[in-house]
């Protein structure tokens, strides 16, 4: 059997952070969408980690922008989910879907 | 309004790392978020972690380097122990310290003064024969000789004296080898802006 990789929970959260940000996603505001819907702190260090990580698998591109005073003079990088990086999540939502299927100590949480 | 500055040490120990664009644009985050939150706790904590990750990262994808830079930082120690010992520092110095300060005192200074010279150079070395990676290699440098220090002092059990100085000893040996190592990073990176 052909060996498929799935993404790691973290890497799917950051993918649908992207998802959901669109235009405006750089490491701030990725690292604050994920605070406000998961309720969890996220280090920059450990996010540009992912990315870097996603970008070298073909699932996420980047993009530098302009430099700002606000930034200390530094260009945010944006960064954007390829049709790959989409085909990617679908597969890994189909996967865990057909594993939450009809398990009936979940249905409550659902 | 004008904006809060970081933590300078912090923000200068960020500035060490390779600065690609990745780097750049984790450095422009932190300034924009550390606008927000305005906590110096926060702004360290971050910036230990992304230097965490890119030393993790740099060892992995360079680790002929990190083998490298060992070899020379074990070079650098011996050449550094034969040089002090061959101009006779831990002598003279005590010739000079003794009558002034007493016996005891001229002790504590040469068990701080011998080993901050020998390391020292060594940390520099390492900085300087590493354009690349220079602040990992002196960071894995510094974690080697730490390591091997914590060893040493481990087989040292009993409280005596001689204990105090051996601790002292080792103390200064990882500042010196800190001192020396981000002395050559620094002065690499002063003479690459001063290239472009």
């Amino acid at each position: 059997m052909a060996k498929r990789e799935y993404l790691g929970e973290f890497e799917f959260v950051v993918i649908l952070a992207l998802l959901r940000l669109g235009q405006d996603a750089y490491g701030v505001e990725i690292s604050r969408e994920i605070e406000r819907r998961c309720g969890r702190g996220v280090s920059l260090g450990s996010l540009y980690a992912t990315l870097e990580r996603l970008e070298s698998h073909g699932l996420v591109s980047s993009a530098l922008g302009e430099a700002t005073p606000e930034r200390g003079g530094r260009a945010k990088r944006y960064f954007q989910v390829t049709a790959n990086g989409l085909d990617k999540i679908r597969e890994s939502q189909r996967a865990l879907c057909n594993m939450w299927d009809g398990l009936k100590q979940l249905e409550v949480m659902r | 309004m004008s904006a809060l500055k970081p933590p300078v040490l912090a923000t200068w120990l960020l500035g060490l790392m390779d600065s690609d664009a990745w780097q750049d644009a984790v450095a422009g985050d932190l300034f924009e978020d550390y606008q927000q939150r305005r906590s110096s706790t926060w702004y360290w904590r971050q910036v230990l972690m992304v230097v965490a990750i890119a030393v993790g990262k740099d060892l992995r994808h360079h680790w002929v380097l990190a083998f490298r830079a060992l070899a020379v930082a074990i070079l650098s120690l011996c050449l550094a122990h034969s040089l002090v010992s061959e101009l006779g520092v831990v002598r003279r110095v005590m010739h000079m310290a003794s009558p002034l300060l007493g016996w005891w005192p001229s002790v504590v200074i040469v068990a701080a003064l011998e080993p901050f010279l020998i390391c020292g150079p060594a940390g520099l070395a390492v900085a300087l024969t590493h354009r690349k990676c220079g602040a990992t290699m002196v960071l894995l440098y510094v974690a080697a000789l730490f390591a091997i220090l914590v060893c040493l002092c481990a087989n040292r059990a009993h409280w005596t004296p001689g204990c105090v100085v051996f601790w002292e000893s080792a103390v200064f040996a990882l500042a010196g080898a800190l001192f020396g190592g981000f002395l050559g990073c620094a002065w690499e990176g002063f003479s690459r802006t001063r290239a472009i």
